[in-house]
């Protein structure tokens, strides 16, 4: 396993944090969340080792959207704690999860729908101290400097993407898989550590599906982690080599997806329906 | 003529506050329904500072420190934009459009009422008078002359607002802004901390609202509670919704329609024997019309919004 995180600057990110940081990079430890009385996840506990590809699957009511709000800071945890890098994350709100260097997307594709795919990728980068108003008025040359680098690395990465036709049409004119592919962009840009990715697969045309495939495959190859939701079972055997499955808000086991399609439980959460095939 | 340059110098400051409000509606998108209070705030904070003191009892108000004009309009903006501050701080909190809407709107219907009854504020419902015309001191013309200068003065202020608020949008502030208008969460997924970005443009746009609000005050020369209704505040929100939220251009020819041809054309209408009222109400009949027809039309104004143009050329073998 490399070790090039140091390599990435984020700004929240503590140094020299223990070694354990560097094999896990995810971990939550007995988290709970109560929705009134129900328990939505129960005593979840999971970990996700560093440059990965990680699997979350489960029948609907598992907890695993709730999972991803949770280590993500959308929402916070009502017992339990969530280790990002060997670092406490619990409690804190979602743009500085983010900033230390865990990025989320969500069950629907939420790009900016009026803002232009150039515009989209741009936001989604760091943003090192550009988005300070004065600066505008003050020191315009020198933002504009500094923007050109991150307008470089989106086109080269809309090109990569297949997209870089697009990019001074407004989002909202993109198909859901584009839109997708879009969100793809926007984590290379953000360059982070982590990505957890709420069904990547959801609304996309299956004439799409290769491409989030090798979306989700660059996204690995650039030294990123990825824990990723999904109901499309075919999609997480092909490219997630461990897949975690939750039923009732817990982690009831883990494993390959061959290894899953024989544990009496996980068939037992699926009635079958993992055994029997697609 | 002097009909025409005072449509015209009211029309561009309404045009001032319009382009204040597109900041926190068309680039925040937060639906700011008190922003006539931040304002009328301007109005009586600029005329306290530039009137002389009060003289009880035939007046009662607070300051009254007879400072030249910019003194008045700068305290104006800046006591307006530290007053967003107060209200957003804890209005946008939660990130809630309805929840934010609803309590500006009942901070300014507080805010008018405390106004109205506690006469050692501003002279309470009888309002400001007789405050001082901007230089006219230094200038010492005649009324004619200083009716164009006024103009002149508004005209700039006009043109260094729109360049400002424009410059604004475009920014990489101005961009996350738009994006977070678009959708907050997917924002904040990306490190960004929306609540301070709202909140900033809230104080932006109000401090903008505070400079029109002195500006309309010394103006008209009067300041009263009676100037800030609902009604002045739901007319800049047709002012922006006509022209093309978020464009400044649009915002302003839709201040120039709906400010200036509408509200003043329709004072040449034939009057109704019996119906005294019936110009001014059909006045606001027309420009609802006019904003059900436009925004059935085009539903983004007459001039929509922009978007970034990336100017690097397109490779070559582009496949899309």
């Amino acid at each position: 396993m490399s070790i090039v995180t140091s390599e990435v600057k984020h700004p929240d990110a503590t140094p020299g944090s223990t070694d354990l940081a560097r094999v896990t990079a995810l971990e939550l430890v007995d988290v709970w969340k109560y929705f009134g009385a129900a328990a939505a996840v129960a005593g979840c506990t999971l970990s996700v080792a560093d440059a990965a590809v990680v699997g979350l699957i489960g029948p609907n009511g598992a907890g695993k959207s709730t999972v991803a709000d949770l280590v993500s800071g959308f929402k916070h945890p009502d017992k339990g704690r969530v280790l990002f890098q060997g670092r406490d994350i619990t409690g804190l709100p979602p743009y500085r999860v983010a900033r230390a260097g865990l990025v989320r997307t969500f069950q629907i594709a939420r790009v900016w729908p009026t803002l232009t795919v150039m515009e989209n990728a741009l936001v989604a980068a760091p943003d090192q101290g550009r988005e300070v108003i004065w600066k505008a008025f003050l020191t315009p040359r020198k933002l504009r400097a500094a923007e050109s680098a991150d307008r470089v690395r989106a086109r080269s990465l809309l090109e990569e993407f297949d997209m870089i036709g697009l990019k001074n049409d407004t989002a909202e004119t993109l198909s859901g898989g584009q839109k997708r592919l879009l969100e793809f962009v926007r984590i290379m840009m953000a360059a982070p550590r982590m990505v957890v990715l709420d069904e990547p697969m959801a609304g996309v045309n299956p004439v799409m599906a290769e491409r989030i495939v090798a979306g989700v495959r660059r996204l690995n190859a650039a030294g990123i982690t990825v824990l990723m939701i999904e109901h499309n079972l075919e999609f997480v055997e092909e490219v997630c080599p461990t897949v975690v499955v939750m039923a009732v808000g817990a982690v009831i086991a883990t494993g390959s997806m061959d290894e899953l399609r024989r544990h009496p439980e996980v068939i037992g959460a699926y009635l079958g329906g993992l055994a029997g095939g697609e | 003529m002097a009909y025409i340059v005072s449509v015209a110098t009211s029309t561009a400051i309404f045009a001032i506050m319009a382009l204040g409000l597109n900041v926190t509606w068309g680039f925040g998108g937060l639906l700011n329904l008190g922003f006539f209070m931040f304002v009328g705030v301007g109005a009586y904070v600029s005329a306290v500072i530039t009137l002389p003191g009060a003289m009880p009892p035939y007046t009662s108000y607070i300051l009254g420190l007879s400072m030249p004009f910019p003194v008045g309009a700068l305290t104006a903006m800046l006591v307006a934009g530290l007053l967003a501050l107060l209200i957003g701080s804890v209005a946008l909190r939660r990130l809630r459009a309805d929840y934010f809407a609803i309590v500006t709107l009942v901070v300014t219907a507080i805010l008018a009422q405390v106004v109205n009854d506690q006469r050692t504020l501003f002279n309470g419902s009888i309002g400001l008078y007789g405050l001082p015309q901007p230089f006219a001191d230094i200038l010492n013309t005649d009324a004619d002359t200083y009716s164009y200068f006024f103009l002149g003065m508004c005209m700039v202020i006009v043109v260094a607002v729109f360049w400002f608020t424009r410059r604004l949008q475009w920014s990489p502030y101005g961009r996350a802004l738009r994006a977070m208008r678009e959708d907050d969460r997917a924002a904040m997924a990306f490190g960004r901390n929306a609540y301070v970005y709202k909140l900033k443009a809230l104080v932006i746009g109000s401090a903008i609202g505070g400079l029109g609000g002195a500006l309309a005050a010394h103006f008209v020369g009067v300041w009263t509670t009676e100037s800030w209704t609902i009604g002045e505040a739901l007319l800049i929100f047709a002012c922006i919704f006509l022209g093309g939220t978020a464009n400044n251009f649009g915002v302003v020819l839709g201040t120039i329609i709906t400010a200036g041809l509408f509200q003043e054309l329709t004072r040449f209408l034939p009057q109704i024997p019996g119906y005294p009222d019936a110009a001014a109400a059909l006045r606001w009949v027309i420009i609802g019309f006019l904003l059900i027809i436009v925004l059935y039309v085009r539903p983004r104004g007459i001039i929509p919004e922009r978007h970034d143009r990336d100017p690097a050329p397109l490779p070559a073998a582009s496949t899309l």
